[in-house]
């Protein structure tokens, strides 16, 4: 019920919004003769609804859309469904790949500064923490594939697949997982190695991000009694860090983890340029200049949903790692 | 202690398999296969996108699909690489044109052949004509004027205009007008008839499958590339030299990386400045030219009334240095002589180009009675920067005049509206050729496109007027010429109207390319394009 009611307020919102901007659909879209053409502009107008008044547009729309209809991109002149089936994939392999990532990494430098804390290590280890929430995405891209696409050639340029390799037959629309199903090993090395370096660019500032939280929450929970007493019976390190202390510190670090894995679903649009990866960003990015209500509408009932989903996840795995929680 | 230690020593090495498993088995990216060895990868931060048309007769006036459309579809008459004064034959094996320059016969090569087998006939080029015209979308204004576009028989054609338009046979080589197969097109929802613009149903199939005659097919369309295969039942006696030509969607700043490291290769976007950083490297070849594109800047007399001024204008005019625009609009820019580009018919010379005067200026602003003159200097933040840097280079100028221009820059998506609905106050816009005939440029003239968009309504420069319909009439080159000359000397003279550059424009490519060379109709041949 509650993402009906999100679905709703999002696709008013995104209504009052495109159109308060001072700008027109039509005078947007056709080009630079035809928008000054009347009948252009009156047949495009026709061909989108626009000459309909706003509510009118809107109960249509919201009539379309409880048949899974989100209207016709108006830049594309595809179904926006479509749109979104082939951009999304693009992004949840890039969003995905990263998050992994970032939480191995981040996760990991956090309990390793906190249990240095203070010492050499975890100076350090602020020190690459910060850097990478501090670096600006596209600069870092740009660097990135400066340094191991060109000067030490350890991955491949831009793109999901070298020029010259075909992508899968499409099943998920992630390359990986597609390539793997038809047996394409080739293709799926091709398309991890074009992953790679844009995920971590994208993982820097997660990275950074999940490493302070991860920190300051291993530190918090260190300080309990029980955590002495597991390690005055003797308990392995690991087994302590693990069982006992990482566990009781997961919920903030979950919290943060889901929040970002909203944002990076959402926020690639700098990365998906210099990588050139045709992803929900760079759609969102076009859609929003371009004034395609339909298109902006769709995107941002996506990422509506993700919100929702990641929090829902969240709520599960909060009762998984801390059974007061499940309890409660 | 050592427990902590042995932690650590785990836990990093976890982390470096893990990386080392993604990255361990990485393939230089220079290294190709045979296949792509025959492969030509072109690069474009393009804005349109390729999923949305695939269609020459709604998309193929966009110039960054027009390589693309110009390889798949071919048109009546095309031009020898590297010209674009001269139409020459191509799917018509001749044309004649009638004395008024108003009805013009195309005769139709018989061995013309679609990629799919069907031979090209003249109800093919009807169709498609006919089609362009009624789907209504961007390209639609080629047509202005035309009254009759009829197959007369198997092999002839004949367009009638209401008007005298001697710019036809320039007209026609437009990508848009690529010749599409009419049969296999109507088979798939593909309509010409009057209605088209809302019973034609062929988006999705075009999305898939090329219907042209051209060197190319396309094998594969995505968002971020598209796929051309060499056509195996090419018509035309000289066949591709590539077997696959990649169109990439690759930003500016990536382009910069890659080209440095790639083999086959040709980048459209770079700057005059990325370009220019690429000089000494011996294994591409950086071409910088004079773009046909015009930058201008227009006072508008319907938002500021002392734009009716002529003294006010002319105070602008002269008070301009070009040359200081020239300087920061990169390699191979040019000063704008008049609004027809340096490389038409009827284009002005360097020499009569308009040179700063302040002196001159400020006598002008005295003589428009108007004292300390403020004025809005309206643009589009361009992502080059170049805009910005021109109006600010401007607003400097103006300065020295006594005039305080403020600057207004906006992004394209508030800009273009503005600028489009006639709100711009000093306005600093671009033109780039529809197709490379001073006809092209009337729209500069009172009550045309960009003449309104000035408030430079229809009666108010009637000495322009006349001249512009002369111009735009006569049939033979040589008095056409002259007359736009004429034209644009008045133009420099009376209107509101300030050509600035025509600015520096770049192509590089990995120096085992041949033929890479640019054209203001379809940017680059790729068909042309072969080795060393």
């Amino acid at each position: 019920m509650a993402l009906v009611f999100l679905c709703l307020g999002v696709s008013v919102m995104a209504f009052v919004l495109t159109h308060i901007v001072p700008n027109d659909p039509a005078v947007a879209n056709l080009g630079d003769r035809a928008s000054s053409d009347p009948v252009a502009v009156r047949l495009y107008r026709e061909h989108f609804g626009l000459d309909k008044p706003l509510p009118v547009q809107y109960v249509v729309y919201l009539g379309n859309l409880l048949h899974g209809d989100l209207g016709e991109s108006e830049q594309s002149r595809r179904a926006v469904r479509t749109d979104l089936a082939e951009y999304i994939p693009a992004t949840a392999e890039l969003a995905i790949t990263s998050m992994v990532l970032a939480c191995l990494l981040g996760i990991t430098l956090g309990v390793i500064a906190a249990l240095r804390r203070n010492r050499l290590t975890d100076q350090v280890l602020r020190v690459v923490s910060l850097g990478g929430m501090s670096t600006p995405q596209f600069w870092l891209a740009l660097v990135a594939l400066y340094v191991f696409f060109y000067q030490l050639s350890w991955v491949p340029g831009s793109g999901r697949l070298d020029a010259a390799v075909l992508p899968p037959p499409h099943l998920t629309g992630l390359f990986t997982i597609d390539s793997l199903a038809a047996g394409q090993f080739d293709v799926f090395v091709n398309s991890v190695q074009h992953l790679i370096l844009p995920a971590c660019v994208l993982a820097a500032f997660n990275m950074g991000l999940f490493t302070r939280f991860t920190r300051s929450a291993v530190l918090e929970v260190l300080e309990n009694d029980y955590v002495r007493t597991a390690r005055a019976k003797g308990l392995p390190e690991l087994t302590v860090v693990f069982r006992h202390v990482l566990r009781a510190a997961s919920p903030p670090i979950l919290t943060v983890v889901g929040l970002a894995f909203g944002n990076v679903m959402t926020g690639t649009v700098l990365v998906e340029n210099i990588f050139s990866w045709p992803g929900i960003g760079q759609y969102s990015y076009r859609s929003a200049t371009a004034l395609d209500l339909p298109a902006i509408v769709g995107v941002m009932l996506f990422v509506a949903i993700v919100y929702i989903l990641v929090n829902m996840v969240v709520d599960i795995l909060y009762g998984v790692v801390d059974p007061r929680i499940r309890l409660a | 202690m050592q427990r902590r230690t042995t932690l650590l020593i785990a836990i990093l090495s976890g982390v470096g398999l893990l990386l080392g498993a993604a990255c361990g088995n990485s393939t230089s990216p220079s290294s190709t296969s045979s296949a792509a060895a025959k492969t030509l990868v072109v690069d474009d931060a393009y804005t349109w996108d390729f999923s949305k048309d695939t269609d020459p007769s709604r998309g193929g006036v966009d110039f960054d699909a027009d390589p693309f459309f110009h390889a798949i579809y071919d048109s009546l008459l095309t031009f020898k690489l590297g010209d674009s004064a001269t139409p020459i034959p191509l799917v018509a094996e001749s044309y004649t044109a009638s004395a008024d320059a108003k009805t013009f016969t195309f005769k139709i090569r018989k061995d013309v052949k679609f990629a799919d087998g069907t031979a090209l006939n003249a109800r093919d080029v009807e169709f498609t004509y006919n089609r362009l015209l009624n789907l209504h979308d961007n390209p639609v204004y080629l047509l202005d004027g035309i009254t009759s576009m009829k197959a007369t028989d198997d092999y002839t054609f004949v367009l009638v205009s209401s008007v005298a338009n001697p710019a036809i046979p320039f007209i026609v080589t437009n990508p848009a007008l690529g010749i599409i197969n009419s049969k296999l097109l109507t088979a798939h929802g593909g309509s010409a008839a009057t209605d088209a613009a809302k019973t034609d149903t062929a988006h999705d199939f075009l999305g898939t499958t090329s219907v042209g005659s051209g060197p190319y097919t396309m094998a594969s369309v995505n968002t971020s590339q598209v796929v051309l295969k060499a056509n195996a039942k090419y018509w035309g006696p000289d066949k591709p030299n590539f077997g696959t030509v990649i169109f990439r969607n690759v930003a500016a700043a990536t382009q910069l990386i890659e080209i440095q490291k790639a083999s086959n290769q040709i980048e459209l976007s770079l700057s005059g400045d990325q370009a220019a950083s690429l000089k000494g490297n011996s294994k591409l070849t950086v071409t910088s030219f004079t773009s046909p594109n015009i930058t201008f800047a227009f006072c508008n007399q319907k938002t500021v009334p002392a734009c009716g001024n002529v003294h006010f204008v002319n105070a602008i005019r002269y008070g301009i240095d070009y040359q200081s625009l020239v300087s920061v609009a990169g390699a191979g820019a040019a000063q704008a002589p008049g609004v027809v580009p340096t490389q038409f018919l009827g284009a002005l010379t360097q020499a009569q180009a308009v040179k700063r005067d302040v002196a001159k200026a400020k006598s002008e602003l005295q003589a428009s009675g108007i004292a300390n003159p403020t004025i809005q200097l309206d643009y589009t933040i361009s992502s080059t920067g170049l805009n910005d840097s021109l109006a600010a280079k401007i607003k400097a100028n103006l300065a020295d005049v006594g005039i305080t221009a403020n600057l207004n820059g906006q992004p394209s998506s508030i800009a273009t509206p503005n600028y489009r609905g006639a709100k711009y106050q000093l306005g600093l816009a671009g033109w780039a050729p529809d197709y490379p005939d001073p006809n092209d440029y009337q729209a500069f003239l009172p009550g045309q496109l960009v003449g309104k968009r000035a408030g430079w309504l229809t009666g108010a420069a009637p000495a322009i007027e006349d001249l512009g319909a002369r111009a735009g009439a006569a049939a033979d080159n040589a008095t056409r010429g002259k007359l736009y000359q004429q034209l644009q000397t008045l133009l420099n003279q009376e209107s509101p109207m300030l050509p600035l550059i025509q600015p520096g424009q770049s192509v590089v490519g990995t120096n085992n390319l041949t033929n890479v060379i640019y054209s203001p109709v379809w940017y680059l041949d790729l068909a042309a394009i072969g080795t060393h």
